[in-house]
């Protein structure tokens, strides 16, 4: 206890780089997502191809390893990144793909004969996707892209592997400052503070995303 | 920047003992999170009380806390109690929590939607609960909900690769090591991204095979299965990370 008021701020620091980090992911991944998504179901099929390929490759790979190619090949390629960024790029690339995936369905799950009745009054198909499709397809997709939030949220915790001061990040410099200062091990109380701040982060969510999931079947 | 594929044929062998090593862990982990996904969602369909209440919290914890911290916790929390791991049991461990967390809600889904009307036939012919269990509710939510557990076994070994954290050998950290020796970071990462894609498209293609057999497809037209289960059931595919 007396240990966590003398590191509150420190701690806090790291809470905030954590949310912050999680916040502005979501902002890009959501954007990407919707787009990758909406044109997964465009009519040219090369670039429903390219969609779908952006959207198994960064599905497939394991986020760790997306993780290191943007932290550790950008720089070779000229561009400086520093852990917080690589980490906001390859996080949002990864969920972004999931997002796009959700969108894809909630698309295709509206039946064609809203998009035939859009188009037989007069939108051009863009209007149809705007006006008549994507109001109908976003609700049915909010639960699952609320479950990746709750994902994402969790994952963030991995930039840690790439040495961004996030919360579990601190957690870790605390237990070592008093290991070192004061030769205590207080790993396990530690540890489980970090379980029980995401689980308050992350378990309303899922509760919201379940509750959307009956409301909207 | 060129790609120096000499070299990476020289270091293939490290690679391979790493892939070794990222298959032994996720083939465990994937039989085991199957063992408690399968036990915990029969124990929750069943509403067995006191036990299903506690796989429930035991669900939510997993679900919603990031298997890094399961790792850290199990690896640096636990001696605290005189629980000293090696690093690949600490993988084992929390791979197959997190995986029998996921497993049991993909599961759950199988096994709520076995139709009541079975089970009552079941217990009518005098069967005992164990034998309900063992000859309805398993085998028949299992083939409705594999699917869904198909994506968390990708998933297993995806996150097999958190492992490298605490220094498991397995195909990041030999990968990682190589590189700290002689900074081929662009090859290396280029090549295990390629394993690890090929891993999971590999697998997922494999369980894709496993899921026809399983007559998912022929159950969904009715012929198979009851079609009302899958009607219930309503799948959606998504990979949870």
């Amino acid at each position: 206890m007396e240990v966590l008021s003398k590191n509150l701020n420190f701690l806090l620091d790291g809470l905030i780089n954590t949310i912050l980090l999680s916040l502005s992911c979501l902002g890009i991944a959501l954007l990407l997502g919707m787009i990758v998504g909406v044109l997964q179901t465009a009519n040219s099929k090369v670039v429903v191809r390219i969609m779908k390929g952006y959207a198994e490759l960064f599905r497939g790979l394991p986020i760790v390893i997306t993780l290191f190619l943007v932290f550790f090949l950008l720089p070779e390629m000229g561009i400086q990144v520093n852990s917080y960024i690589s980490a906001m790029i390859a996080l949002s690339l990864w969920s972004s793909a999931n997002i796009s995936v959700a969108v894809r369905g909630a698309i295709q799950s509206i039946p064609p004969t809203q998009t035939e009745a859009g188009l037989a009054i007069g939108l051009s198909s863009a209007q149809t996707m705007r006006y008549v499709i994507l109001p109908q397809a976003i609700r049915r997709m909010l639960p699952s892209v609320i479950g990746l939030m709750s994902n994402l949220i969790q994952s963030t915790s991995l930039s840690v592997l790439i040495g961004n001061l996030d919360f579990l990040k601190s957690v870790q410099l605390v237990i070592e400052r008093v290991e070192l200062m004061e030769g205590l091990s207080i790993a396990t109380q530690m540890y489980t503070l970090v379980l029980a701040v995401y689980f308050l982060i992350c378990y309303p969510l899922s509760l919201l995303a379940k509750r959307m999931e009956r409301v909207y079947r | 920047m060129s790609f120096d594929f000499g070299y990476i044929i020289d270091a293939l062998p490290l690679l391979l003992t790493g892939l070794k090593m990222t298959l032994f862990i996720s083939v465990i982990s994937i039989a085991l999170s199957l063992v408690i996904g399968m036990s915990g969602a029969v124990v929750r369909t069943l509403k067995i009380p006191v036990l299903s209440q506690v796989i429930g919290v035991y669900v939510d914890v997993i679900r919603n806390t990031p298997l890094l911290v399961h790792v850290f916790f199990l690896y640096f929390g636990l001696p605290a109690f005189g629980v000293k791991l090696s690093a690949v049991a600490v993988g084992i461990i929390a791979l197959s929590l997190w995986g029998g967390a996921f497993a049991a809600e993909n599961f759950r889904g199988g096994t709520d939607a076995v139709p009541h009307a079975l089970i009552e036939s079941g217990q009518s012919l005098g069967l005992s609960t164990w034998q309900i269990v063992r000859h309805i509710i398993v085998p028949l939510g299992f083939r409705i909900s594999f699917p869904a557990f198909s994506n968390t076994a990708v998933s297993v070994i995806k996150n097999s690769a958190y492992m490298t954290s605490i220094g498991v050998a397995e195909l990041t950290f030999a990968a990682m090591d190589r590189i700290a020796y002689d900074f081929k970071t662009y090859e290396m990462l280029i090549t295990i991204a390629v394993i690890y894609l090929l891993l999971v498209w590999g697998t997922s293609y494999l369980f894709g095979r496993i899921e026809r057999k399983l007559d998912y497809k022929k159950a969904k037209k009715g012929r198979g299965l009851n079609g009302s289960i899958i009607e219930k059931f309503k799948l959606s595919p998504r990979r949870v990370d």
